[in-house]
């Protein structure tokens, strides 16, 4: 005799379980719980987070200047954003080892200079007849060597970044021996200056940075545990003058010191900022994402569910969310405007277990 | 044999005086020391084992920790149930002894387990055996209230101040702190300088940990004196902490303010406690230990209250919400005041009858020496005064006087029949006479009702520990009336009885002048009685199907708890402002309700360890006198009614000391339990919430409940070892970090006077979401290299269990059920053959059916069995009183007449047939025997003396009347008391009144007019 | 002339024998005591035919004059009981110390 309204109990009680979307709330249950509702926003831009980035150049920059020795900065030529013309002067460095290539150079013209002195004499006195053909042929060799090694000194120096001019004033001793020059490869800005004056720089290090007309780029630190913010080809902002800039780069690698990650942004259009220059960059949610605030999320299972205001009660709604600092985005399933319960999460998802008596 | 002790005691009157004096003194010194409590100590020998295991999840605590305990202690032998609890952090383990198991070896022989079996348990655990109390050591509870503390100082109060002076009170086990939070000093370490300067967490744990001690050094010979050299590097203040030194990664070292930044903290908090939907308080509640005076600790306690409150901050009060010694006053109250209105009653009944206030005293006389005998009996045995033992008094009080008064009763009647004029015998002659004459049918029918009562000593279990203390103080009181009857009685009335011959007063002489007639009536038609007497037998018969059986009426304790359960995996601010709307609902509808205190989660020494999700909610009510509704269960109506409207969480009602009887006797609370064993936890989990659904729809049912025991939310971080291993990093490592990171790491204390404050290291607090912030933790290794934790382990949010309860080594899941408007036996029928039909249960899954209602089944065996040795032995007395079968069996015949009676008043008043009924029972049958025993040899002697057998029954019936008629309504009316009384505890004793009252009435009419018929017919022509 | 009265009873109606006799004016004294009963007189009880013999009592008064013979055995079958004997043997002195 009681077995059908069991039958009917059970029954009710399964569907209520598995096929549940919806729980039935009245007036009377919102007031007594202390239930809240509140409106679901999109992310606002300003809602994002603000984080210290300094402007740097391009990555690929079209031309750098590069120290081939390792030596000790003298002199800057050019300051950033002056425009400068192929083979302008950019840096003047002292370096040992530059040092010792030089007076090799001045001790090789030296020698050549005695090479050729013999190779003269020498000449005349086969003319005469005195010597014979084999000691001629040696110091023509002799001759030849010294010019070869004056000819790869010269170059080398060349490279470094002296002129023919500086070679003749090495040889004429009116040069400040063991200095070398940066040279810029090609006519452009300089846009950034990697070591001050003073500075040691090693060998091959990138002593500046030229830049054509490119953007300038911006590169960020982000703690590591926003990254999930950040997706190649989003957008940020400065915080003060609200220039946009698209995420190009993001570094893989977590930096040891501060935990974050590297990021490279560039700037969308041109924007009057240079090299070193330091902006605060706000991290945007992605456009049209939704702000849930964490009292509004019960976990049930792996699902994350929030529950919608609707006219009969609440529905239950699974979201996938992003964390993002103290609260979440919702990217699909919710739409602004739609009310979404803040206050009392606990005790409706109790009711949706079942607990307590069922009105 | 009688005889010669009836002689001396006569002959010897002084002697007797003396030792009524005696008996006097030595009693009534008794009484003073006699140790007063509510309830007689039903706890069974018990022992309880609490493990903390900081941090492990339910299944881990009940694979590492309670099945390994569980193994080592099912070696010990007479052990009755093993029971156990897996929860959060926290393993409780329950172990009882058969009965009688003396508890200082059992605790001993669990110590003894334990300790072998310890170095096998996780590392970082910590516990052992739980305080000697008992389930009813909750004995007083307190707030700590001040409007200029906060929530931490004034917990600071309750450990450091107000509990160890509590503690010195004798008979207190412990003071249990709930509420506030418990004040740390907090090391909070800076990732980003923990990396830059290579610091890892071992080094810092290191630094606090040895840089914390004061020490001794020895002594130094000063000449003739001693300096005593003590080495200072105890931490003293948040200073001290800042510059200890850490080592670094470059083998410097820098001091911790470097690395950490050092404050006041908290501990991680399991529970909670608000107040009048005022917010959070904090509380502090009173362990009684085991076997002590309730009523001396409390009175200890208070005093000790009162002395200390001086010495608190300006402005605390200490506001006390609940106090056992009420309960204990009100019970004993209650007993009490039966007893003197029973003792007035008696005195009333005995003069109206006797028709003379000196024998009336004379007789009365017995009832006070027989209750100081009582009490000295119990204070040698070591029994307690409280509301079953106090009420077997009231019980017997009807029965006490039986013996004296038919020997006052032949007594005045022989010296009235002294016809004047004629030659007089000796006084004392006559009295002795008297007493003799009836020396033998009152001994016989005293011991007959004595060894009816005997077999309630074999009852087991709650039943029996409830129910000795009541069939010993009857025993006691019943002998040592008997030995006065004969001894003091009559001596005393030698001294206040003259003999004189006056009329009979007028009560009896009315009551004869109804019943000559009637009598005769009988006689001459002896059909007709018989009739109605098989009328009411058949009756009987039909009737007792109908009365409900139960196990006891609750006892009403007058407070009322209210227990929340919301969902698993809520967090206890959140639950704690649930119970804080609760709480204004209740105070706002229910003005009954002058206070409330809520208890939300578990206490620091984890003798209740409720989740989060549970709260007792403890509502302290107004004297009854100012209710604006008329009964107890009207205002649970009420509060039902606030209840329901609220939805999301489970509720139920229950009482302080009930809750804990129920959880100590079956491991559960509620009227009936149902125990589903098996292995997989979320078949458990189903099939129980099924059962639920089932029961729930059952009349009668009400307030069911299957314990939601999932839906805890746990994030999973399972090591990858190799990775890992590779690292140099072990799992206990990466464990003891975590722990640091989430709920703090205990590395040492700091003293404060007497107070411990714990040190601890704790990093940034964990916010947004858990497992995002898991993934992106940063573990540092030695060298300052740091890598996530995601790289390290997989991270994943799992749901799992609430607990995992176990008994007997298997798990089980229980469904609750409290039983209201209909009879628990009936109940639990409807239920058992509901779900032997709906229920499919998987292979290896069985049922048991415990709580009340297995104490139920347990006594009804119990008594089924015990009943019919009482008759046995019943009927051998008697046979050894006539020496003839047919007699005996003619005495044993009142016996069914008299349970009509008793049945009908049941079933009329609704009452169920419980144990206290069924004593009621038990105790009719002595009565109705005494009566037909005192009757039938009368008859023997007149038909010894050759009257004609109608004569004898005619005679002898009238003349044993009066008699017949004073026993009867002395002991009916000496229980009215009982069937009217309303305080705490009446409830028990009410079903018992009812039977005996109804029992009464029906054996006295059919003793009044079957029996002689019955004499006539079977035994009349008998030779002699 | 002085006699003895001999009276022979069951001894359930002992105490009622003893306060009928007390109650005599005429009777300043008597003696009692056990005794056994043979013979085929009266019902016996299974223990009586069992052992052949029932146990009685006997008391012994003596008596000074026919009046009070004739008064107390008048009395003996509404104040005592049935399954009284009694005789009467003459005595022949009477003394005392």
């Amino acid at each position: 005799m009681t077995k059908l309204p069991v039958i009917l109990f059970l029954t009710l009680g399964t569907l209520r379980a598995f096929g549940q979307s919806q729980i039935f709330l009245d007036e009377g249950d919102i007031q007594l719980l202390d239930l809240e509702f509140a409106p679901v926003a999109v992310a606002e831009r300003q809602l994002g987070v603000s984080l210290p980035g300094v402007v740097v150049s391009p990555p690929d920059a079209s031309s750098l200047g590069i120290s081939l020795y390792p030596g000790v900065l003298e002199r800057w030529h050019a300051a950033p954003g002056e425009a400068v013309e192929a083979g302008a002067a950019l840096a003047t460095l002292r370096s040992v080892e530059v040092l010792e290539v030089q007076q090799d150079y001045q001790v090789a013209n030296t020698e050549l200079t005695l090479a050729r002195q013999q190779h003269d004499r020498d000449s005349q006195l086969f003319d005469a007849g005195i010597i014979s053909r084999r000691r001629l042929l040696e110091s023509e060799t002799t001759l030849g060597g010294a010019q070869a090694a004056l000819r790869s000194l010269e170059s080398q120096l060349m490279v470094l970044g002296l002129r023919q001019s500086d070679l003749q004033a090495l040889l004429a001793g009116e040069f400040d021996l063991g200095t070398f020059t940066v040279r810029a490869p090609a006519a452009a800005t300089l846009s950034h200056r990697a070591y001050v004056t003073g500075e040691h720089v090693p060998a091959n290090a990138v002593v500046a940075e030229l830049n054509g007309n490119d953007r300038p780029w911006l590169s960020v630190r982000v703690p590591a545990r926003l990254s999930p913010l950040l997706d190649v080809g989003g957008s940020l902002s400065t915080a003060a003058s609200g220039h946009t800039l698209t995420l190009r780069q993001r570094d893989f690698n977590i930096d040891v010191l501060s935990q974050s990650v590297e990021v490279l942004a560039e700037f969308d259009g041109q924007v009057s900022v240079v090299p070193g220059q330091l902006q605060t960059v706000v991290l945007h949610p992605r456009p049209g994402a939704m702000l849930i605030p964490a009292a509004a999320v019960v976990h049930e299972g792996v699902e994350s569910l929030v529950y919608v205001r609707n006219p009969n009660g609440v529905e239950i709604r699974a979201l996938s969310l992003i964390p993002m600092g103290d609260a979440y985005l919702a990217t699909s399933g919710i739409r602004a405007g739609e009310q979404i319960l803040v206050k009392g999460a606990a005790l409706v998802k109790g009711i949706q277990l079942g607990l307590g008596s069922d009105e | 044999m009688f005889t010669q002790l009836i002689q001396t005691a006569l002959s010897q009157r002084l002697m007797t005086a003396l030792l009524a004096v005696l008996l006097v003194g030595f009693g009534t010194n008794a009484l003073l020391n006699l140790p007063i409590d509510a309830f007689p100590d039903i706890s069974p020998t018990q022992v309880k084992i609490i493990i903390k295991a900081p941090g492990m999840t339910p299944e881990e605590v009940e694979s590492l920790i309670t099945q390994p305990i569980e193994v080592e202690l099912l070696g010990i032998p007479d052990q009755a149930i093993l029971r156990s609890i897996s929860k959060y952090a926290l393993s409780s383990i329950t172990l009882d002894f058969d009965e009688g198991t003396d508890i200082y070896w059992a605790r001993q022989q669990v110590s003894e387990r334990i300790a072998n079996v310890w170095d096998d348990l996780p590392g970082d655990i910590s516990g052992g055996l739980a305080p000697m109390s008992t389930p009813l050591g909750d004995m007083f509870m307190f707030t700590v209230d001040n409007d200029e503390l906060d929530l931490e100082e004034k917990r600071f109060l309750v450990d450091w101040v107000i509990r160890p002076a509590l503690r010195t009170v004798p008979g207190v086990a412990d003071v249990n702190a709930l509420g506030g939070f418990v004040k740390t000093y907090q090391v909070k370490p800076r990732r980003d300088a923990m990396v830059r300067l290579g610091v890892d967490n071992d080094a810092i744990v290191m630094a606090l940990s040895e840089n914390n001690r004061n020490d001794g050094a020895g002594r130094l010979d000063q000449g003739e004196e001693a300096l005593l050299v003590r080495v200072s590097g105890a931490i003293e203040n948040l200073d001290d902490i800042r510059n200890i030194l850490v080592e670094t990664g470059n083998n410097i070292r820098v001091p911790m303010s470097e690395v950490a930044d050092v404050s006041i903290g908290a501990l991680e908090r399991y529970g909670s406690v608000t107040a009048d939907a005022e917010g959070e308080v904090v509380q502090a509640l009173v362990i009684g230990l085991r076997g002590a005076n309730a009523r001396e600790v409390v009175s200890g306690v208070r005093s000790k209250m009162a002395d200390i409150e001086q010495t608190l901050p300006a402005g605390t009060s200490l506001n006390i919400f609940y106090d056992r010694s009420i309960l204990i006053e009100g019970a004993v109250s209650t007993v009490t005041r039966a007893l003197l209105e029973a003792v007035v009653l008696v005195l009333v009944l005995l003069g109206v009858f006797l028709g003379s206030l000196r024998a009336a005293l004379t007789a009365a006389f017995v009832l006070p020496l027989a209750a100081l005998f009582t009490f000295l009996m119990m204070n040698s045995l070591d029994m307690s005064a409280n509301l079953m033992s106090l009420g077997g008094l009231v019980i017997a009080i009807g029965m006490l006087v039986d013996s004296s008064i038919v020997i006052i009763e032949n007594i005045v009647s022989a010296l009235a029949s002294q016809s004047p004029g004629k030659k007089r015998l000796p006084h004392l002659h006559i009295i002795y006479r008297a007493v003799k004459e009836v020396a033998v049918p009152v001994v016989s029918g005293i011991v007959i009702i004595i060894i009816v009562f005997l077999p309630l000593l074999t009852l087991e279990g709650l039943e029996g520990k409830l129910f000795r203390p009541v069939t010993l103080t009857i025993v006691f009181a019943l002998l040592g009336s008997l030995v006065l009857s004969l001894t003091v009685i009559p001596a005393l009335a030698s001294y206040t009885l003259k003999a004189d011959a006056h009329r009979e007063p007028w009560l009896p002489r009315q009551l004869l002048n109804i019943y000559r007639p009637v009598l005769n009536v009988a006689l001459a038609r002896p059909l007709l009685p018989a009739s109605i007497a098989g009328g009411l037998l058949v009756l009987t018969i039909v009737i007792f199907p109908l009365v409900g059986k139960t196990f006891m009426p609750t006892m009403d304790e007058g407070d009322i708890i209210i227990q929340l359960e919301s969902i698993p995996s809520v967090n206890l601010d959140t639950s704690t402002n649930i119970v804080n709307m609760v709480e204004e609902a209740i105070l706002e509808e229910v003005p009954e309700v002058v206070r409330v205190v809520s208890r939300t989660g578990s206490d620091e020494i984890g003798m209740d360890p409720m989740g989060l999700n549970e709260t007792d909610i403890f509502l302290q009510l107004k004297p009854p006198e100012e209710w604006t509704v008329s009964s107890k269960a009207e205002l649970e109506e009420r509060l039902r009614t606030v209840m329901n409207r609220f939805r999301g969480f489970n509720y139920g009602f229950t009482q302080p000391i009930d809750m804990r009887v129920s959880e100590m006797l079956t491991g559960s609370r509620g009227d009936v339990a149902i125990k589903l064993f098996g292995d997989d936890l979320d078949a458990l989990n189903a099939n129980a919430q099924q059962i639920a659904a089932m029961v729930a729809g059952i009349e009668g049912a009400i307030d069911t409940v299957a314990t939601l025991n999932e839906g805890a939310q746990y994030l999973q971080i399972e090591l990858d070892r190799m990775r890992a291993g590779q690292l140099g990093l072990d799992a206990e490592a990466l464990q003891q970090r975590l722990r640091a990171e989430v709920e703090g790491l205990r590395v040492g204390t700091v003293l404060e006077g007497t107070a411990r404050v714990p040190l601890m290291i704790l990093y940034d607090d964990v916010s947004g979401d858990g497992e995002e912030q898991m993934s992106n933790n940063f573990i540092t290794f030695g060298e300052g290299s740091v890598m996530p934790l995601s790289e390290l382990a997989s991270i994943n949010r799992v749901e799992g269990p609430v607990s995992i309860s176990r008994e007997s080594g298997r798990r089980f899941a229980v469904v609750r059920t409290n039983v209201e408007g209909r009879d628990l036996v009936g109940f639990v029928e409807d239920a058992r053959n509901t779900l032997a039909e709906s229920l499919d249960l998987p292979e290896g899954y069985f049922l048991e059916w415990g709580g009340e209602f297995e104490n139920q089944q347990r006594a009804a065996a119990r008594l089924t069995l015990v009943v019919p040795i009482a008759l046995l032995l019943i009927a051998l007395i008697l046979f050894l009183t006539f020496r003839s079968i047919v007699q005996t069996l003619l005495v044993l015949s009142n016996i069914p007449f008299a349970m009509t009676g008793g049945l009908i008043a049941l079933w009329a008043t609704g009452e169920f047939l419980s144990v206290p009924a069924s004593v009621g029972f038990i105790a009719l049958l002595g009565i109705a025997v005494l009566n037909g025993v005192v009757l039938m040899s009368h008859f023997n002697h007149l038909r010894d003396k050759g009257l004609e057998i109608t004569e004898v029954v005619r005679h002898g019936a009238q003349r044993r009347l009066r008699p017949v008629m004073m026993t009867a309504t002395i002991c009916a009316f000496g229980l009215v008391p009982l069937l009217l009384a309303t305080g705490p505890g009446s409830e028990i004793q009410k079903p018992l009144a009812i039977v005996v009252i109804g029992g009464l009435i029906s054996s006295t009419l059919l003793t009044l007019f079957l029996f002689p018929i019955t004499y006539r017919r079977f035994v009349g022509n008998l030779p002699a | 002339m002085s006699t003895l009265l001999v009276i022979n009873l069951p001894p359930a109606l002992e105490e009622d024998l003893i306060d009928y006799l007390l109650s005599q004016d005429l009777v300043s004294g008597f003696t009692s005591y056990e005794t056994m009963g043979h013979g085929s007189h009266g019902p016996l009880s299974i223990a009586e035919q069992v052992s052949g013999r029932r146990k009685r009592l006997q008391f012994e008064l003596l008596l000074d004059d026919e009046a009070a013979f004739e008064s107390i055995v008048s009395g003996l079958g509404s104040n005592v009981g049935t399954d009284i004997r009694y005789w009467e043997q003459p005595v022949r002195n009477i003394g005392s110390t």
